[in-house]
């Protein structure tokens, strides 16, 4: 057996493959016909909530109390865009790395449920670009970008690259959730959540179980030192993460001026880093401590 | 010889904060390959010289090597900048 086949060996797990076969039944009865369905309106009210209050990167801090609600409001407006940028970003990526992946020999056999994974996804992003030019005339860039190369074994790219994407899912489901159903928020915004959450539980099901069938094929085809490396990988991406839900360009857009000064301010407030932790990667960091990946949610 | 230029000096200034070791940064060091600069605290750097030519840097595939020492971030972004 050559080290590329060990990855197929998880398409002879019958459990594994049963939950496979039924997400690929439920993405086929519930598809969407999203480019159609989604009627736009001519704007959003910026009175409105975009994001609820507690979702906000100020929420429990010096600047929530000293902000007034007009601005809080406002603030709302970008941050959604913000939000919905890190989607068509990560979306992006997504598509890109799991299309290049489709009909490889050394990769399980998993494509039913890949082109409705990618198919869902390629709307999700299709609809948050739509949504940010539409309405805030622009997409924010993380600047999320690889500085060095790594090289690890296909079992281990294969794993962190769904690792990437469960991280990724279950951060933006925390806010789905929470603002699909506040009722301050705007109806149209709401129903964005909606329609990206009732797809997002279902990769979310797809990622945990791919990934606790792979993280023992990944790991045990590494060296010590390389398993190390990846799972510093993960927490730089955690990192990254977090940090991204901060960007400088929504504050000034929002009329608070030295954006980069406010973004440091909100990352070292000892309130967020509670937030972080019990907030939007309590599930995720939960998912990774129970594979044996500890991870941290404040790495500084 | 290092630029005189308070942009150049904000990076510099963020730089030898992150890196106490250094007394100085050289405007032709490659601050990646030196391991100046990793993944997380590159978004923070793209970020500051954003605030300080007053416009978002769009995501490109050369931002890396368009950035890498002082002296390209002010070839590229710097000299043409109304101060902000």
């Amino acid at each position: 057996m050559n080290s590329f086949s060990k990855l197929t060996l998880v398409t002879e797990n019958d459990d594994f493959v049963s939950r496979v076969n039924k997400l690929t039944s439920l993405s086929r009865e519930r598809v969407r016909h999203t480019f159609g369905e989604i009627s736009w309106p001519d704007k959003i009210d910026t009175e409105a909530w975009w994001l609820p209050p507690e979702l906000l990167s100020v929420h429990g801090t010096r600047y929530e109390q000293e902000m007034s609600l007009e601005q809080k409001k406002l603030l709302s407006k970008w941050e959604c865009i913000n939000l919905f940028s890190l989607n068509v970003e990560g979306e992006r990526e997504l598509v890109s790395r799991l299309s290049s992946r489709l009909y490889q020999p050394e990769v399980p056999g998993l494509e039913n449920y890949l082109h409705h994974f990618i198919d869902e996804e390629n709307k999700h992003m299709w609809f948050f670009g739509e949504f940010c030019r539409r309405y805030g005339g622009k997409i924010y860039s993380s600047k999320k970008m690889a500085i060095a190369e790594e090289t690890y074994s296909p079992e281990m790219e294969y794993f962190l690259l769904f690792a990437r994407i469960g991280i990724f899912e279950e951060i933006g489901a925390y806010f789905n959730v929470a603002a699909a159903s506040d009722e301050r928020m705007d109806p149209f915004v709401r129903q964005i959540h909606q329609i990206h959450h009732a797809d997002e539980a279902r990769h979310i099901t797809f990622g945990r179980a791919l990934l606790a069938q792979t993280k023992e094929l990944a790991f045990a085809s590494s060296s010590a030192e390389q398993r190390d490396r990846a799972i510093a990988h993960l927490q730089r991406y955690v990192q990254i993460s977090v940090e991204a839900l901060y960007q400088p360009a929504m504050y000034r857009d929002s009329g608070i001026s030295s954006g980069v000064a406010m973004r440091r301010e909100l990352l070292n407030d000892g309130a967020r880093r509670k937030l972080h932790e019990e907030s939007f990667l309590k599930r995720p960091l939960r998912f990774f401590a129970d594979l044996g990946i500890h991870l941290t949610a404040n790495p500084q | 010889m290092n630029l005189a230029d308070p942009g150049m000096d904000t990076l510099r200034q963020w730089l030898l904060q992150r890196h106490p070791h250094l007394s100085s940064i050289d405007d032709s060091l490659d601050l990646f390959e030196n391991k100046l600069i990793d993944s997380i605290n590159f978004v923070e750097y793209i970020l500051i010289i954003e605030e300080l030519i007053g416009r978002e840097i769009p995501f490109a595939n050369d931002l890396v090597a368009r950035t890498a020492t002082l002296r390209r971030v002010w070839e590229n972004f710097l000299a043409d900048a109304v101060p902000v």
